[in-house]
């Protein structure tokens, strides 16, 4: 008993290395930070290398097939942050399109920066080719 | 040092009182917990469990007041908490895991044994410690108190608002209120000297609560103060069943069983709630 209220003691010490490092939201996972930060929603583009041209795979609303893996998606960013990158996301683009040959995703997120007390968008970027497999892996961005 | 020296921190009861407060604890946690999911199927109608959990946390609530069946009753509304958690996870919010946590102390400890008794109060009361002290360093960290950022980013939600522009200067809250949530946009900041005050008052209240509380000469300021900043909060936040729940926690500090005296207060408390959410009682908003 006593161990597992130490752990739960010490782990709120954790989460916030987490959230300042990984930008994990402080208001989940136990942390006990409800009302530490404003709540971030991550947006998406999405581009695609198919036939050696680069396009979106969408633009404004989403496809209906990959709404739930978007909301998924949405759903454990917001509160994982980086520790979540989109994964599976790009296996299901490249699952929809088998002449897909590369998938660029930016996850879009408003940010108050606590210095500055403005708005920014933040940008992360990721980028995956298919392997031999045909799965994807994540691939060096340019 | 053992973990027992940090435990013994929180306090010590009467041992003649202790079954009486843990009692009177358990019915006010149980009644929120049933309250709490009721009011869940209320509001959000599609949710993907409906009305079975709801169901499954009032019936096992009900059965844990049989006392043959208590413990296996609280073992099941462990595995409803548990369901909840995974079917919610990662956004589950942090109270669910305190009602996790709780829901495990209930079912670890016999609470007709002495020891237990006081293990159990010892452990609730440190589970309260914890969430208090570290709501206050969260907002203390990450720094979004300090000018105000936090509540000036928030003065779309009605309810913030109304606190804020009583408190600050009308140019100043037209100003932050006129601001969009877009890039660019900001500085989402107060200047005046009362609104920076109250801002960095809500970190350094939860911090200096909870470190009264381990004091036996501080404890029934501290307890009464955190009673009535948990009220204050509340006006703004409207997480009702959090609040009711941490006021209860709270309440395990009192020397006296100060929880049994207020059930009757709990009781009208989500009986206005139930009102207020079936439309009886408009113009209360609470989530």
């Amino acid at each position: 008993m006593h161990g597992v209220l130490a752990v739960l003691s010490l782990w709120p010490i954790v989460h916030i290395a987490l959230v300042k490092n990984f930008d994990l939201s402080s208001w989940k996972l136990a942390g006990f930070g409800m009302y530490a930060m404003p709540q971030r929603v991550p947006g998406l583009r999405v581009h695609g290398i198919s036939d050696g041209r680069l396009r979106p795979l969408f633009l404004g609303e989403a496809p209906t097939w990959i709404i739930p893996e978007l909301e998924r998606f949405k759903r454990h960013r917001r509160a994982l942050g980086n520790l979540h990158p989109p994964d599976r996301l790009a296996e299901a683009f490249f699952a929809n399109d088998a002449k897909l040959d590369a998938v660029g995703l930016v996850v879009v997120e408003l940010h108050l920066d606590p210095e500055s007390a403005v708005l920014e968008e933040r940008s992360t970027r990721y980028a995956y080719e298919r392997d031999a497999s045909g799965r994807p892996v994540r691939a060096t961005l340019p | 040092m053992g973990f027992d020296a940090v435990l013994a921190w929180t306090g010590s009861d009467d041992p003649a009182t202790r079954r009486a407060k843990i009692r009177a604890f358990e019915t006010v946690f149980l009644v929120g917990l049933a309250s709490e999911a009721i009011h869940g199927a209320l509001r959000f109608s599609n949710a993907p469990d409906g009305w079975l959990r709801p169901l499954l946390v009032v019936a096992f609530a009900l059965v844990a007041q049989w006392e043959r069946v208590r413990r296996i009753a609280l073992c099941a509304l462990l595995a409803t908490s548990l369901a909840q958690i995974a079917g919610s996870f990662p956004l589950t919010a942090n109270h669910v895991f305190l009602q996790l946590y709780i829901l495990a102390l209930f079912v670890v400890c016999d609470i007709e044994r002495p020891e237990e008794q006081a293990l159990f109060l010892d452990s609730a009361r440190w589970l309260f410690w914890l969430v208090f002290f570290f709501a206050g360093v969260q907002k203390l960290v990450h720094g979004y108190y300090d000018h105000g950022e936090y509540f000036a980013s928030n003065l779309s939600r009605e309810s913030f608002a109304s606190v804020w522009a009583l408190i600050t200067p009308t140019a100043e809250f037209e100003r932050l209120s006129a601001l969009t949530y877009t890039a660019g946009s900001g500085p989402f900041r107060f200047d005046s000297p009362l609104a920076l005050a109250l801002s960095n008052a809500a970190w350094a209240t939860e911090i200096a609560i909870p470190v009264l509380l381990l004091f036996d000469r501080t404890r029934p300021l501290a307890v009464w103060g955190a009673v009535g900043f948990i009220i204050f909060t509340e006006w703004m936040a409207r997480e009702l069943h959090f609040g009711a729940l941490f006021v209860a926690g709270i309440l395990l500090y009192a020397p006296t069983p100060a929880i049994r005296r207020a059930l009757p207060l709990f009781a009208l408390f989500y009986a206005v709630l139930f009102a207020a959410r079936i439309g009886w009682l408009p113009g209360i908003t609470f989530y």
